[in-house]
């Protein structure tokens, strides 16, 4: 048996990852050196070998398994990560983060996500989590003369840290009940559940630990602030890289090993999707900083991803998956634009800072606007597609109640993206440092964001069909 | 539940008892360092967790998970006092009601 | 019987470093706290015949993490006690009160589960004689390869962490 296809992809972004150091080891101080571009390759090869590798179902150790579905988030993670390389290009050195290290962490954590995907073992998926929390712990603390940096990062891994203990707790009573950590032997293991007790609290505590990385309500509390105080490239990749590794291990866990005590958990997810739908809409609508409004908004889009879960058929799951593209481009693109405007000094992240931004970067503001609306859940972008496919699926379950809240916070929330809008639109701008100016690369990732925000939107049905083969690896 | 003989789920009672006080530690204390230190003792109860389990199976799978944690947890420790360090020198206090920069 | 008072003098001995552990006053008297516990656990292990894991707890934990507590309690040197500071909006009522509910919830559910009918006591049976680090050896590099690999990443990611936080800013 050959074990080397199935980790084809994580070991290259980590052979980049190690590129990323030594050409930080060897540069002379003051050179530069386009870092950005090996990570680049990586990622693109990581992407072309999951493509390579679809419908083969490689495994590795019978540890990890390439299957169709964590093939389809590789991909979402390596569109993810080349954004984030190029948006980077632009900003790193202008706000003050040690290049080498910089890209080292984020490539390790790329590679840390996708084998928290593809990982069959219990043991193997709680070690990934750790690869990526820690290098993302370290990304938002980046910038060390930053207080707020230092003290978001502080936060996050306190609460990550105390939430990972939950977790491993989790795994030791799941380990107890199945002699194994293997996914299918704990799966059998729940299926007879001769200690029912003991697998329920090894439900609960895995729900934990989820809950937290997803950050749904009430495990929310570290996100707002490791958002704001983050430099804002990172939590443009940290909301959409860590959301899509967690969102893919979660359905994995749940919806496959852990369905036969589907009786117990389904009600209180359901409860958690409908309080993160609302507190993530209703206390994003009251903030004036644009990077906490839209860690507000990534909280009320967990809700949403929660609600395909919890609605677990067929078409549940892959409107998760569907959903979770959709975010990650929109989302992506976004904070991309915020990163791209701001300084070191300056942030850019206030809401006044985006007035007349129309005026002095008509395509920018446009970009922005696309964006902003496909995270609202305006036709014909994807957003209005990605909705409507989970709150379709969860009327079908039978989860009226829970559709109801998401549409109408879905509603709740086109007011604060629209805000942004007419900021940018019809308010003067206001004497503020000249914004800099955007790298043509930059403008090409943001251009590309764009066309599959209105590719997804308009043609959604093939990368629908991908989506519906994906997840039958998940039964 | 017996006291006597000494089963597998003794030990078992005995690291819950562990995680729930390292539990109570981060909950209560306000010193950062004691609060990492708590979740130290939590860790230390997983680990005890699954060797126990790991004699009641009669196989060393549970002590393997159990060197990995080891390894988790010196990670996790590296890191979080790093990040406790550059938090230090920018606020000069390890008293975790004062980390208020950012409020929302 | 002697393996009762081995485990109920040990139980009482990591239970009650653990209670000093998140009770002293200052973080060095904790550190020590730390260290005597984390030395129960580890003749807890050998207890249970994990000697391998016994040395790796005496040699990681005691030796090189709570070392590196003391480094950082000693360079963060106060100039006053954390504890001094009374944040008025802190509820600790609360926090005892979650507290308490996790232990008692946790303990009861154990103790339901370990009562229970179905789960019969099933006698801790004598350590192997010789110790079983070959197995252990053995399975890391066959089955638990990914994850040896994988904790291997984890540590050089940890180690580029540690380093920017703890170089000196320039």
């Amino acid at each position: 048996m050959n074990n080397l296809p199935a980790i084809i992809p994580i070991l290259i972004v980590v052979l980049s990852a190690a590129a990323a150091m030594l050409a930080e080891a060897f540069r002379q101080p003051g050179e530069r050196m386009p870092i950005a571009g090996l990570g680049l390759i990586g990622l693109v090869g990581a992407g072309a070998a999951s493509y390579f590798l679809w419908d083969k179902d490689a495994q590795s150790f019978g540890v990890v398994r390439a299957d169709n579905f964590a093939l389809f988030i590789n991909i979402i993670l390596c569109i993810i990560g080349v954004l984030t390389m190029v948006f980077s290009n632009d900003v790193v050195e202008r706000e003050d983060i040690p290049g080498g290290e910089y890209y080292a962490l984020t490539l390790f954590a790329i590679s840390g996500m996708m084998l928290m995907v593809a990982a069959t073992d219990l043991l193997v998926i709680f070690l990934a989590l750790e690869v990526l929390s820690l290098a993302v712990y370290v990304l938002t603390g980046i910038r060390r003369e930053s207080a707020e940096g230092a003290e978001a990062a502080f936060k996050y891994f306190l609460l990550g840290a105390f939430s990972s203990a939950f977790f491993l707790y989790g795994i030791a009573f799941a380990f107890t009940i199945a002699g194994s950590t293997r996914l299918d032997e704990v799966g059998k293991a729940m299926a007879s559940a001769p200690h029912a007790t003991l697998a329920m609290l090894a439900v609960a505590l895995l729900a934990v630990g989820f809950a937290f990385k997803i950050s749904a309500v009430p495990f929310h509390m570290w996100t707002p602030d490791a958002y704001e105080g983050a430099p804002t490239i990172v939590t443009a990749f940290m909301s959409t890289g860590v959301k899509a590794a967690a969102f893919g291990a979660f359905v994995r866990v749940f919806l496959s090993t852990l369905q036969p005590l589907e009786g117990h958990w389904v009600p209180v997810l359901a409860v958690i999707a409908g309080a993160t739908m609302i507190v993530g809409t209703v206390v994003g609508v009251l903030q004036s900083n644009v990077k906490r409004m839209l860690a507000y908004s990534s909280i009320a889009h967990a809700g949403y991803l929660l609600l395909g879960i919890v609605a677990a058929s067929e078409d549940g799951k892959a409107a998760v998956l569907f959903y979770l593209l959709v975010y990650a481009v929109a989302n992506i693109g976004a904070l991309g634009i915020v990163a791209l405007l701001g300084t070191a000094e300056h942030p850019h992240d206030q809401l006044r800072d985006f007035a007349g931004l129309w005026r002095a970067r008509p395509g920018l503001a446009g970009l922005m606007t696309v964006f902003l609306l496909s995270l609202g859940g305006f036709p014909p972008t994807a957003g209005f597609i990605g909705k409507w496919y989970i709150f379709a699926a969860a009327v079908r379950d039978g989860y009226y109640s829970l559709a109801i809240i998401g549409v109408l916070s879905s509603v709740v929330s086109v007011f604060f993206y629209l805000r942004i809008v007419v900021m940018m639109y019809m308010t003067e701008e206001a004497a503020a440092p000249a914004r800099p100016r955007v790298s043509g690369p930059a403008m090409a990732g943001l251009a590309l964001a764009m066309l599959a925000t209105f590719y997804l939107g308009v043609l959604p049905t093939r990368v629908i069909e991908y989506a519906v083969e994906s997840v039958k690896a998940i039964v | 539940m017996h006291l006597y003989p000494i089963t597998a789920y003794h030990y078992l009672v005995l690291a819950a008892a562990l995680f729930a006080l390292g539990a109570t530690g981060v909950m209560l204390r306000r010193n950062i360092i004691i609060l990492f230190m708590s979740i130290e003792l939590m860790l230390n109860a997983v680990n005890l967790n699954l060797v126990a389990f790991s004699r009641l199976n009669g196989h060393v799978v549970g002590q393997v998970f159990a060197l990995f944690i080891v390894a988790v947890a010196a990670a996790e420790a590296v890191v979080g006092l790093g990040i406790l360090l550059a938090f230090y020198r920018n606020k000069e206090t390890l008293n975790i009601d004062e980390v208020n920069l950012l409020r929302g | 019987m002697l393996e009762a008072i081995a485990f109920y003098g040990l139980a009482a001995l990591i239970l009650g470093f653990g209670v000093m552990v998140i009770t002293a006053r200052s973080a060095v008297h904790s550190v020590v706290f730390l260290v005597l516990n984390f030395l129960a656990v580890a003749v807890v292990y050998v207890v249970l015949g994990a000697e391998f894991l016994a040395v790796i707890q005496v040699l990681v934990y005691a030796g090189g993490i709570v070392v590196l507590y003391l480094f950082v309690v000693m360079l963060v040197n106060q100039k006053r006690t954390p504890e001094a500071h009374h944040d008025p909006h802190r509820k600790t009522g609360l926090g005892i009160m979650l507290a308490s509910a996790v232990l008692a919830e946790v303990t009861a559910i154990v103790v339901y589960t370990a009562s229970a009918p179905s789960a019969s006591p099933i006698p801790v049976s004598s350590p192997v004689v010789g110790g079983n680090t070959e197995q252990v050896g053995w399975l890391l590099y066959t089955d638990y390869l990914i994850a040896f690999e994988v904790a291997s990443m984890l540590l050089l990611a940890a180690m580029v962490g540690a380093i920017l936080f703890a170089r000196r800013m320039d």
